[in-house]
C-alpha cells in the first residue's frame, strides 16, 4: 500500500514538473508576439472610440465591437501559433516526456497569453462600470479557446481553420441575426435558446436581456461558457492524449 | 531491446503499411532497413506509440507502447524527421531549456554533450538547415534521457564526418536502439542485428555473423581497369562477387581492383530484392 501511495506521489509531482517545463517551453518559444501586441492596442483603441461615439449607443458600439472584433481577432492570433504539424508534435512530446503535459501546456500557456488583454480590459470596464460584461469577455475567451486547440488537432489543417473561423466569426453573426430577428418581432427567447446564444454570442445576447426578449440573466450565461469550456478542454486533452500520427 | 510483435498489421485505407507482422528480438542496437515505403517508419512509430495497429499487438521492452504512451514515453526517447522548426528562438535558449528541465538524474546516460550543437548556438531554431535541423532533433533525443531509443534516420542529411562523430558517440554510451538507415555502411557501424522489411513484411533478418559469409564479397572497382570476373550486382564501383580471397588478392595486386571485404548489408540488400 505504502509503495503505491509512494508511487502516486511520485508520478503526481512529476507531472507537475513537466507541466511548468511545458509551459516554460511554451512561453519561450511562443512568446512574445509584437504582431498581436500591436493588434492587441489597435483593437482596445477601436473599442474605446465605440464608447467616444456619438451617434450610436454606446453600450451597443462596444458589444458590438468587442464580440464581432475584438474576442474573434485576439482569439484567432493567439490561437493560431497552436496549428502545428505531426512532426512537431512528437518533436515536443520527447522533448517534454509527457503526453498531458504536452496538451495541457499548450492550452495553459494560450490562456496566460490573454493575460495583458485582459488586464487592459479589467480596467476598460472598471471605468464602464459593467463587470459583468468584462466577465463575459474572459468566458468568451476561454471557451473560444477550449475550442480553438480542440479544432488545433484535426489532422488536416484547412480543416481545422474553417472550424475555428466557424467559431469565433461565424456563429456569433448568425447568433445575432437570430437575436436580431427575434428582437424586431418583440418575441421573448426561451432559457435554452438563450443559453445556446449566450455560448456563440454572449455580449450582444447580454445586450438584450431585461427587454422581455432574453429572460436568461447573463450569470447563467457565464455558467453556460463555463460548463461548455470544460467540455471542450477535456475532449481536447482526452483527443489529444490519443491521437495517431502517421511520420 | 526486447521486441514482440504478433500478427502486426497496419492499414491506411486500402493501403497495407505493415503485413501480419511476427517479431521476436532481443538484441541491443537493431537496425532496420528497407525501400522506401517498406514500413520501416510506420514499425518505429508503432513501437513509439505514436500509432495504433489495424491488428495484432506489439511490445517494447515489456511494454505495449500505443497503450501504455505515458509510460512509453518516461522509458523511450524518439525521433522522427522534423523538415523545419518553427520556432524564433536560438539553439542556445534551447539547449538552456533541456538543462534545466531534464537535470540528468541518475539512470539517466548523458549520451551528447551540447558541444556537438556549439557551432549552431546562435542561430534561430527556424534557420537551421535540413542537416542542423537533424542534429538539433537527435540532440532532443538522447540529451539526458534514459532508456531505449527509437530512431528514424538519425544521420540523414548530416555530413560524413559530423554523423562519424555522432555514430562514435552512439556506440560510446552503450544505449539500445533500433535505428533506420537506408546506407548499408552506416547501418554496419551502428548495429549488430538487422531486419529488411518489403511492402510490410520482414524479408531477413539476421545478426552480423549472418552477413558476413565466407565466398562473398564486396569489390571495390577501378573504373579505368574493368574486371574480367562475374559480378552479381553492381552499386556504381562497389560490386557484389563471389570469389575466392586469393583470386581477389591478384585482382587487386593486377589493379583491376581497389580492395575487397566480405560483403556484409548491400549483399542482404540484392538478395531480397
Amino acid at each position: 500500500m505504502g509503495r503505491y501511495l509512494d508511487s502516486d506521489a511520485q508520478e503526481s509531482g512529476g507531472y507537475i514538473t513537466k507541466l511548468s517545463n511545458s509551459l516554460r517551453w511554451y512561453f519561450k518559444e511562443s512568446f512574445p508576439h509584437p504582431q498581436t501586441e500591436i493588434l492587441l492596442i489597435i483593437l482596445i483603441s477601436i473599442q474605446y472610440l465605440s464608447i467616444n461615439d456619438r451617434f450610436v449607443d454606446p453600450a451597443s458600439g462596444i458589444y458590438l465591437v468587442s464580440q464581432f472584433l475584438v474576442i474573434p481577432s485576439v482569439v484567432l492570433f493567439n490561437g493560431l501559433v497552436y496549428f502545428k504539424d505531426e512532426e512537431i508534435t512528437t518533436f515536443e512530446i520527447t522533448l517534454i516526456g509527457n503526453w498531458k503535459s504536452v496538451a495541457e501546456g499548450r492550452f495553459l500557456s494560450l490562456l496566460l497569453s490573454f493575460l495583458p488583454f485582459v488586464l487592459v480590459e479589467l480596467v476598460f470596464f472598471h471605468f464602464f462600470s459593467s463587470f459583468i460584461v468584462f466577465l463575459l469577455i474572459v468566458m468568451s475567451i476561454v471557451m473560444n479557446s477550449a475550442v480553438v486547440m480542440l479544432a488545433s488537432l484535426v489532422p488536416n489543417k484547412s480543416g481545422a481553420l474553417m472550424v475555428t473561423l466557424a467559431t469565433v466569426f461565424l456563429l456569433p453573426l448568425s447568433s445575432f441575426v437570430v437575436l436580431q430577428s427575434y428582437s424586431s418581432l418583440s418575441i421573448t427567447i426561451s432559457p435554452a435558446m438563450s443559453a445556446v446564444l449566450y455560448l456563440f454570442s454572449p455580449l450582444l445576447t447580454d445586450s438584450l436581456y431585461n427587454s422581455q426578449v432574453v429572460i436568461l440573466s447573463p450569470d447563467w450565461g457565464l455558467v453556460v461558457l463555463g460548463v461548455f469550456a470544460i467540455i471542450a478542454w477535456f475532449l481536447y486533452v482526452l483527443s489529444f492524449r490519443r491521437q495517431q500520427f502517421k511520420p | 531491446m526486447q521486441i514482440r510483435c504478433r500478427g502486426l498489421q497496419v492499414s491506411f485505407g486500402d493501403s497495407v503499411a505493415l503485413h501480419k507482422l511476427d517479431l521476436d528480438i532481443n538484441a541491443k542496437r537493431i537496425v532496420l532497413l528497407g525501400q522506401n515505403g517498406s514500413g520501416k517508419t510506420t514499425l518505429l512509430a508503432l513501437l513509439a506509440g505514436l500509432l495504433r495497429p489495424t491488428e495484432g499487438e506489439a511490445f517494447i521492452n515489456g511494454i505495449c507502447p500505443y497503450d501504455e504512451r505515458e509510460r512509453s514515453i518516461e522509458e523511450l526517447s524518439y525521433m522522427f524527421g522534423v523538415s523545419r522548426f518553427p520556432y524564433g528562438i536560438r539553439v542556445k535558449d534551447f539547449v538552456q531549456f533541456l538543462q534545466k528541465s531534464r537535470k540528468c538524474e541518475s539512470g539517466s546516460i548523458q549520451t551528447f554533450d551540447h558541444e556537438i550543437l556549439e557551432h549552431i548556438m546562435k542561430k534561430k531554431m527556424n534557420e537551421l538547415s535540413s542537416g542542423e535541423t537533424k542534429l538539433v532533433e537527435v540532440f532532443n533525443a538522447v540529451y539526458c534521457t534514459k532508456g531505449a531509443l527509437i530512431l528514424d534516420e538519425p544521420f540523414a542529411f548530416l555530413d560524413a564526418l559530423r554523423s562519424a562523430e555522432l555514430i562514435d558517440r552512439l556506440l560510446k554510451s552503450g544505449r539500445e536502439y533500433i535505428f533506420s538507415t537506408h546506407i548499408p555502411d552506416e547501418a554496419e557501424a551502428v548495429g549488430d542485428y538487422f531486419i529488411v522489411l518489403d511492402k510490410g513484411e520482414v524479408k531477413w533478418s539476421g545478426s552480423l555473423d549472418d552477413i558476413y559469409q565466407d565466398g562473398i564479397f564486396e569489390v571495390y572497382l577501378n573504373s579505368r581497369n574493368p574486371p574480367s570476373f562475374d559480378i552479381i550486382f553492381r552499386y556504381g564501383n562497389i560490386a557484389i562477387v563471389k570469389s575466392k580471397k586469393e583470386s581477389l588478392n591478384d585482382s587487386m595486386e593486377n589493379g583491376q581492383i581497389l580492395g575487397f571485404r566480405r560483403a556484409g548489408i548491400r549483399r542482404v540488400y540484392y538478395e531480397t530484392k
